[in-house]
């Protein structure tokens, strides 16, 4: 016979229940106040070092800078790595890319564009940053841009943003992320970033980690789980799977959410804060690794 | 409806690999349009060939089964600078298209 413990008794009576709010209050109020305040430089530092150095240690053969293809840069998956670099002789996002392009400097029914708008803005390895009381995302700008000059807002999953993004990106590929975390917003939604990426979640009870730190280069059915170190520095993508849809290129947010709905978890709106604090927490764990934009992934 | 053929040709270690991707819908004929619920008409490419200085080093047939947008190559042995490697390919609706390089 199981005999329960005092601390598992259901509360029957408002006493107890209000007993219990008390405690829990009282817990809460007494909880020392850097708990609550966002992780110093030096803490996120040291956060760096030790996620790259678990996956460099793990696969000894892949420097920092391969993580930027993502799965295809793993030793596990080398066998079909030939066949993705056989699909790149022949881009499948080149005719994407042109069309971005055309988009990019497409004139606006204001007359500006949107290259003109990102004149004197940091180059897209420093986003997410902070500045002037907001944070900057590229599909944010992108769409703080759109409504200045009077058109309307894409959606943050839509192909057209991935497209603008990717345009936006491109230019850039090679240069390796650098995201400037020194201010207190931007270390606030590191935290809160770096909680939803460990976090368990979903009916599967997963945490973005599970699969891509604690099984990073483990099988999952016929597929390679990739390493959570180099995510985001190939999107947006063009994905196989999403061209089956003939909405091929996507955006980071647009991965997320199928993330999410993967694990049973219902998944967020595109922008949202939690996912641009994992776009934070991403692009600084990614910090020394190269952008690949455009890219492919499955 | 325009098709375009791109060729590559790959150095590689024993020969060379000639590789063409044709833009190209390959529809099988046993799709429908989900608007009208009409079958979609067939057209798909039925046969390819790779020439190098206009004696056939390799024919293809293709049949419906193979995906749009095919990519499909060959390997040769040895080219030499200067030699005239032309793709041709033909559909079943009449349609043809080419595209040659010439080896550096």
């Amino acid at each position: 016979m199981i005999t329960k413990s005092w601390w598992f008794k259901p509360c029957r009576t408002t006493l107890h229940r209000f007993q219990i709010s008390f405690f829990l209050a009282a817990a809460a109020t007494a909880l020392p106040v850097n708990l609550l305040a966002a992780p110093s430089t030096g803490e996120i530092r040291e956060d760096i070092r030790q996620f790259q150095q678990f996956f460099l240690s793990r696969f000894p053969d892949v420097p920092l800078e391969a993580y930027q293809d993502g799965v295809n840069a793993l030793p596990q998956y080398a066998q079909r790595r030939l066949g993705w670099e056989l699909l790149l002789e022949f881009p499948p996002y080149e005719s994407e890319m042109i069309a971005a392009r055309d988009q990019w400097q497409a004139p606006l029914p204001s007359g500006g564009n949107l290259e003109r708008c990102f004149v004197g803005k940091p180059p897209p390895t420093a986003y997410p940053y902070f500045f002037n009381g907001e944070t900057h995302t590229i599909a944010g700008d992108i769409n703080n841009c759109l409504l200045e000059n009077g058109a309307g807002v894409l959606d943050g999953m839509s192909g057209e943003m991935a497209r603008l993004v990717a345009a936006f990106k491109s230019p850039w590929s090679g240069q390796v992320m650098d995201i400037d975390f020194r201010s207190e917003e931007i270390r606030q939604l590191y935290k809160k970033g770096r909680q939803y990426f460990w976090a368990k979640r979903g009916q599967m009870n997963f945490s973005c980690a599970n699969c891509h730190v604690h099984n990073a280069g483990n099988q999952l059915r016929g597929d390679v789980l990739s390493a959570a170190l180099g995510h985001s520095t190939g999107y947006p993508a063009y994905s196989t799977t999403w061209s089956l849809d003939g909405n091929a290129m996507g955006t980071l947010h647009r991965r997320y959410a199928q993330c999410n709905a993967l694990v049973g978890a219902a998944p967020l709106a595109a922008q949202s804060e939690e996912y641009i604090a994992l776009e934070v927490y991403q692009a600084i764990m990614n910090s020394g690794v190269p952008i690949k934009v455009p890219s492919q992934r499955q | 409806m325009i098709y375009s053929t791109r060729l590559k040709v790959i150095e590689t270690e024993p020969g060379h690999q000639l590789m063409c991707e044709i833009r190209h819908p390959m529809e099988p004929g046993g799709r429908r349009d989900k608007a009208t619920g009409r079958l979609l008409p067939a057209n798909y490419i039925t046969q390819v060939v790779f020439r190098v200085n206009e004696e056939i080093r390799a024919e293809m047939l293709l049949g419906k089964y193979v995906s749009k947008n095919p990519v499909v190559g060959t390997m040769v042995s040895k080219l030499s600078g200067g030699d005239r490697i032309i793709v041709s390919w033909q559909d079943i609706a009449g349609d043809s298209g080419q595209a040659s390089v010439r080896v550096k």
